[in-house]
């Protein structure tokens, strides 16, 4: 059981990657659509009709691709003087409380977002703009970054429990 | 529920959510889920994720990652390392030149990128080792570092501008250009504070054959001028896009990327693993401040359906207060805030509360967000709290917080006297962006 846990871990682990990777390119890709832009409506007359759609279909993706990798990192800004202030065991059982409410709040916008999204697909919304897609395609990394953030932050409650539990101890 | 249930409930829950140590993005997650849930029940379930979807698919947002990527590109191509020993060899024989040298370079990393914590610590690790070697005090030192790292998210390309443009609904490239003349004038503001120092007090700044002893630049004046021709000209470049109105903000900082690129691969630092460098801390960046947005954006939506923010503007306009007065306290407010609170959440909250205000008022909405904005960057200044004040504390460990924490204070005080200037005189903000040709 625990080996089947460890290797799904690895999984997440590799797919947060990969996403960061991909938002890492998508970033690049934005670049590359607005240099385009600039130079197809000066040098060919031609302004073209998807960069702009495009780069902001993009921008979704590059936010809620990073965002597990973020999580993964502890990279999220917070306010942490009261954190700092506590002492060890108090700062352990607030960070606790904090990674479960953090984790809570990401599963209900994943499920949230996952089921608008769902609502997309079955209804075949595309997006409002001049070079439409379904509108899914775009939306869809919302719950999905969403989510894969929600497990992060319940891997981190999990991994921190042990020596929660042993301040615990200490102290009593 | 009434508004002002709701709008001391939400703020209240808000604040402490915010000071127990939760992630800035959960925390108004779980404001609005719950007051979505409160307000529409779950059949507003949709509203929320179509605030996120809208919210991250804003086309003028795309311009976050890239400002910061032509930021990091630059910073990665060696060009900081030309640009400074091309001001060191550019100032002149003053004692006090270190100082100068500081600022100036400042305002020159603000025009190329616009992160003030990433100027403060760049400083803190390469001038401010050299400035303490050579006799500089720490503490004036450490200040106008300080100083110099705030003129960055003023000077565009600024991210923070993009951001309380896309937030309060006025021109991104107005913003942007907004923040040139007031960047500037706050520049020389600090080069007199500094001069003036050194001059009443010879003791600040080491006797000048020190000063010049382990100098490494020996070309001459046109040299050192030429060699700075290429990073400034990226910079004219995405600005004059912008203000000739040949290509939007988006586009323009497109245009900065691929400069950028180009300067790198002159100075031959580009490679494949810098540009993937560059790109994943600007991914890394803009998605630590867009996912804030984006989760954020519901709760301003909240403030507004539940009438609060009109209703505090109703309440705040019975009183009757001069326009003076009350551009005093719509400043003095957030001034505050700021030194507690991030910069991005408080801008979330503020800003829905303050658009009715300014319309009533009739202020100028891009002078009253530059104005907001140059409020903003003194709160990453002010004690205790400052982000650009631990970014330096990071960069050099052995200064104590102490110690930073006095420098900033002088400088905290020559913006607020600057922003009175804006202020009085509105021109010093909204010149350059009347002359702009619409796109």
């Amino acid at each position: 059981m625990l080996s089947l846990v460890r290797r799904l871990g690895a999984w997440h682990d590799r797919l947060t990657t990969a996403g960061f990777a991909v938002a890492a390119t998508l970033v690049a890709l934005i670049a590359a659509a607005f240099c385009y832009e600039v130079i197809a409506r000066y040098a060919f007359f031609a302004p073209t009709e998807w960069s702009y759609a495009v780069a902001s279909y993009f921008l979704c993706s590059v936010i809620f691709l990073s965002m597990p990798e973020l999580t993964r990192r502890k990279a999220h800004i917070a306010v942490s003087y009261l954190l700092d202030g506590l002492s060890a065991a108090g700062a352990e059982w607030l960070r606790a409380m904090i990674l479960l409410l953090a984790a809570l709040a990401c599963l209900v916008t994943a499920a949230i977002t996952g089921q608008e999204t769902w609502r997309q697909y079955a209804q075949g919304i595309s997006t409002i703009s001049a070079f439409p897609v379904p509108k899914w395609w775009v939306s869809i990394f919302v719950p999905y970054g969403t989510f894969s953030s929600a497990v992060y932050f319940f891997r981190q409650f999990v991994h921190n429990l042990p020596s929660l539990i042993a301040k615990e101890g200490a102290s009593s | 529920m009434t508004w002002w249930a709701a709008f001391a409930g939400g703020l209240v829950a808000l604040l402490s959510l915010l000071f127990l140590g939760v992630p800035i993005f959960a925390a108004f997650l779980v404001l609005n889920i719950i007051g979505v849930f409160v307000f529409f029940g779950t059949a507003g379930f949709g509203l929320f994720a179509n605030s996120i979807y809208a919210t991250a698919t804003m086309g003028a947002l795309t311009a976050v990652p890239l400002f910061i990527v032509m930021g990091e590109v630059l910073f990665r191509s060696g060009a900081m390392e030309v640009l400074f020993d091309s001001i060191d060899r550019l100032i002149g024989r003053i004692r006090g030149r270190q100082y100068v040298v500081c600022i100036i370079l400042s305002a020159v990393l603000g025009a190329l990128s616009g992160a003030a914590m990433a100027v403060a610590g760049l400083l803190g690790r390469s001038l401010f080792p050299t400035m303490r070697r050579r006799g500089y005090d720490t503490q004036f030192a450490a200040g106008t570092i300080l100083a110099g790292a705030s003129l960055d998210p003023i000077i565009p390309p600024s991210v923070l501008a993009i951001i309380v443009a896309t937030l309060a609904d006025v021109s991104t490239g107005k913003m942007l250009v907004a923040g040139i003349v007031p960047g500037l004038m706050l520049t020389g503001m600090f080069l007199i504070y500094v001069l003036i120092r050194v001059r009443a007090n010879p003791s600040l700044a080491p006797d000048l054959a020190a000063d010049l002893a382990d100098r490494k630049t020996d070309v001459s004046i046109v040299v050192a001028a030429t060699r700075m021709l290429p990073s400034l000209f990226i910079f004219f470049m995405v600005m004059g896009l912008i203000m000739l109105g040949v290509a939007t903000p988006t586009e323009a900082a497109a245009t900065g990327v691929l400069g950028a690129t180009i300067l790198a691969a002159a100075y031959r630092r580009l490679s494949l693993q810098m540009l993937s460098e560059a790109l994943y801390s600007a991914a890394t960046i803009a998605s630590l401040l867009l996912v804030i947005m984006c989760s954020a954006v519901m709760f301003s939506q909240l403030l507004t359906f539940s009438g609060a923010a009109r209703a505090l503007g109703e309440i705040i306009v019975g009183l009757s207060l001069p326009a003076a007065v009350m551009l005093f306290l719509m400043m003095l407010l957030p001034f505050v805030l700021f030194m507690f609170l991030d910069q991005v959440a408080l801008m979330l909250v503020l800003i829905p509360i303050y658009q009715p205000i300014i319309r009533i008022y009739a202020f100028d909405e891009i002078w009253f967000w530059t104005l907001f904005l140059i409020v903003a960057t003194v709160g990453g200044l002010t004690p205790p709290f400052g982000y650009v004040l631990f970014a330096l504390k990071s960069a050099a460990p052995d200064v104590p917080l102490a110690t930073i924490y006095r420098a900033s204070w002088p400088f905290v005080w020559i913006i607020v006297g600057g922003m009175l200037i804006m202020a009085v005189f509105p021109d010093v903000i909204t010149f350059l962006p009347r002359l702009m040709v619409a796109r």
